[in-house]
């Protein structure tokens, strides 16, 4: 007698017994062994799951089960219980070649939507909705870190501080009332000539900056460009896109905590490098309506640009983000001023 | 079919799956997870155990997964509804969120005891099923008194700490040693609630109705980490002299070599490092396997950390080489890696061991442990 070879197990104990299954005249599923022999309908395969290439098992109504090499003619018989039917879409898509790169190209292009418009699109809405007092509070934080270990008390003179803290005030008067800003003065010789934001609506000028600068205006416009950060709430919206990112990557690959999915969001890197540009360029847009408002010349910015690039060997801008991703755009950034 | 006879022999267990194949099971489980927004999630994990265990081979029978999509998706949900609730309190007041997730990790010995017997229960080997008995008190215990020492030494620590520093006072030795004495009490006894979890696990572990036997003892996990202690020193002590002699090369010779030396001691810190905590992994399995039985037929673990460290390594390479299209593949060498390296020393067959009736459980618990990634894996 002709059959496939399986291995039934009755599923009350763990001995084996070498049958031969095959389906009979009548449609049912014949199963023959040395001590045993027995006759299930088809309906009463209660579960034969389908993937991978190599076996199949199959539950029986009565709690036995049958282990068979995968054969053509077994996954026939198989193909006339419902479950396997349904499963055959998805094990189809799992196993043929054109279906696998179909899905991979697809789920490429999701990732590098969700990353190109999804994250920034999430860090904004939960940015924007965030109370106020955690921005404070990440402010602070930063600052308390910066103070320690990378600046000193500004020693620029008090007069020359309150001239440019008047311009500033001058600057953000009219602006959003939801937006809070304050001016703050540190010497940096870490940092050299530097301007940057943070969280809690604080821009830092440090003396090296001031001393760059060659007129009030160029100072003017740095600060525009900084207001503009604060106001889009740039480095909040840069810290959730960065560690979104991260996690839902890690989410989409499987298992969060395991050192394999840690290490494919390793490439999140590239994309926030991504990111920062394009919130230099939304700041950089921000100052040129302010500037255009206040009376102030664009290329007062292309200037303390150049020179801030030039005394910084390497090209990072004002935010000391990254260089990699800022050194050509930097020219370009000079160039739209001009 | 088989030999049947009373001889005892070496049963390997052999990993027939391979990273081509499963590649295509875990793109489209991930496309079809986007594309339905996560509910997905219940069938791939079903399918990706089931292509594993069908996959695992022991003396000409396979492994099977059980467990039905629709229970892993309640305990999803249920769990995806307890972050969101958890995310609403936070934003609301972080300390109310900071009060549910602290109630949310004093079920994780609750959750792992559940994901346990979930995962067992859906486990089969000759259409035996395994099972884990639900015992919830000697977790808690363990979890409850293993940190408590570390715990009140840092408590002590900072409140000396802290209310010295606002008295402007030198902060009284006597107690600072106190607390030292409890840190120190408290890593020192680590090894022994360590080997007591493992010990655990394994004994209320049984396939069918019987159980696993473990006879392990607390004094070889001991020796593990005594061992790996003196590994970290000498790791300390290799890359302080590579380090010394850069300095003191940086006289004489040109910068050149120092910079290899500081190199090397870099190289050595990390591979130094990579090296102790696999030592670890490797040993504490081996020990552990190695000291359970089944039936008198015991187990054999033969993983060496160099060989675990290098699968490890390569794998994570890998990963971001390819920008994470070589999981499928680091999954399987892992797999294969870690089976290969697992023996069963058996005497007769293996027919008679006798099922337990089971009834079909929720899988919130393992939904729970898994989220929080607390899944109990040896
Ligand atoms: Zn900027």
């Amino acid at each position: 007698m002709s059959g496939i070879s399986a291995n039934y197990y009755d599923g009350q104990s763990s001995k084996r017994h070498a049958v031969s299954i095959q389906l009979d005249a009548n449609g049912m599923l014949s199963i023959h062994g040395d001590s045993l022999s027995a006759c299930y309908p088809l309906d009463e395969i209660t579960m034969a799951y389908r993937i991978g290439k190599r076996v199949r098992m199959i539950k029986l109504s009565d709690g036995a089960s049958l282990e068979a090499e995968t054969t053509p003619e077994l996954d026939a018989i198989l193909d006339q219980t419902k479950q396997h039917k349904h499963q055959g879409l998805v094990h189809r898509l799992e196993s043929k070649l054109k279906y696998i790169v179909m899905a991979l190209l697809l789920t490429i292009a999701f990732a590098f939507g969700f990353l190109t418009w999804g994250v920034p699109a999430l860090a904004k809405s939960v940015a924007f909705s965030l109370p106020v007092e955690t921005q404070d509070y990440l402010g602070e934080g930063t600052m308390e870190v910066f103070d320690e270990y990378f600046m000193q008390p500004s020693k620029l003179d008090k007069t020359r501080q309150a001239a440019i803290e008047k311009r500033f005030q001058a600057l953000i008067s009219g602006l959003d009332e939801r937006d809070r800003y304050e001016l703050l003065f540190r010497d940096s010789e870490k940092m050299g000539a530097n301007a940057f934001a943070l969280p809690s609506g604080s821009i830092v000028l440090t003396d090296q900056f001031i001393a760059l600068a060659e007129n009030e205006k160029e100072i003017d416009s740095v600060l525009a460009h900084e207001i503009g950060h604060v106001h889009f709430r740039h480095s909040l919206r840069g810290a959730i896109q960065s560690s979104s990112a991260a996690v839902l990557i890690a989410l989409m690959t499987g298992d969060v905590a395991s050192m394999s999915s840690f290490a494919a969001t390793l490439p999140t890197l590239l994309v926030n490098m991504n990111y920062s540009r394009q919130f230099e360029t939304e700041a950089d847009n921000y100052a040129k309506q302010l500037m255009k408002e206040k009376g102030i010349e664009f290329y007062h910015f292309a200037r303390i640009l150049t020179r801030l690039t030039a005394s910084h060997d390497v090209a990072d801008d004002d935010d000391s983000l990254n260089f990699l991703s800022s050194h050509p755009s930097t020219k370009e950034r000079i160039k739209s001023f001009q | 079919m088989e030999e049947e006879n009373s001889d005892t022999r070496e049963l390997s267990i052999e990993f027939t799956g391979s990273g081509s194949e499963y590649f295509g099971i875990w793109i489209v489980n991930i496309l079809l997870t986007i594309l339905t927004l996560g509910i997905y999630t219940a069938w791939a994990k079903v399918r990706t155990r089931k292509y594993f265990y069908n996959n695992t081979r022991m003396d000409g029978a396979i492994f099977d997964y059980h467990a039905s999509p629709i229970a892993i998706l309640k305990g999803w949900a249920i769990v995806v509804g307890v972050l969101i609730v958890q995310q609403v309190l936070s934003s609301i007041n972080i300390l109310y969120g900071l009060g549910l997730l602290l109630a949310i990790m004093a079920f994780i010995p609750w959750a792992m005891v559940r994901s346990r017997v979930f995962n067992l229960l859906n486990t089969s080997y000759r259409n035996v099923r395994f099972y884990f008995e639900r015992e919830y008190k000697e977790l808690y215990t363990i979890f409850l008194i293993a940190p408590l020492p570390i715990i009140v030494g840092y408590g002590l620590f900072f409140y000396v700490a802290i209310s010295a520093e606002s008295a402007e006072v030198t902060p009284d030795t006597g107690i600072m040693a106190l607390a030292g004495v409890f840190i120190l009490a408290g890593f020192v006894l680590l090894p022994y609630y360590l080997h007591r979890f493992y010990s655990f696990i394994i004994t209320r572990s049984s396939f069918g109705r019987t159980p696993f036997e473990n006879c392990s003892s607390a004094g070889a996990f001991y020796s593990i980490y005594l061992k790996a202690f003196g590994l970290g020193l000498l790791v300390g002590v290799a890359m302080m002299v590579v380090m010394g002699v850069s300095a003191g090369l940086a006289d004489v010779a040109d910068g050149v070599i120092s910079v290899i030396m500081g190199v090397l001691a870099f190289v050595i810190y990390l591979i130094g490092i990579y090296y102790v905590i696999y030592f670890i992994e490797a040993t504490k399995l081996n020990e552990i396997w190695g000291k359970t039985s089944i039936d008198g037929n015991r187990f054999i673990s033969k993983l060496e950390p160099w060989g675990l460290m290098w699968v490890m390594l390569s794998n994570t390479v890998l990963i971001v080489i390819t920008l994470g299209i070589y999981i499928p593949w680091a999954h399987v060498r892992m797999t294969r890696y870690r089976l290969n390296h697992l023996l069963i020393e058996v005497t007769g067959d293996m027919d008679n061991y006798i099922a337990k009736g089971h009834k079909e459980m929720g899988a919130l618990g393992a939904e729970l442990g898994d989220a929080m990634d607390f899944e109990i894996s040896l």
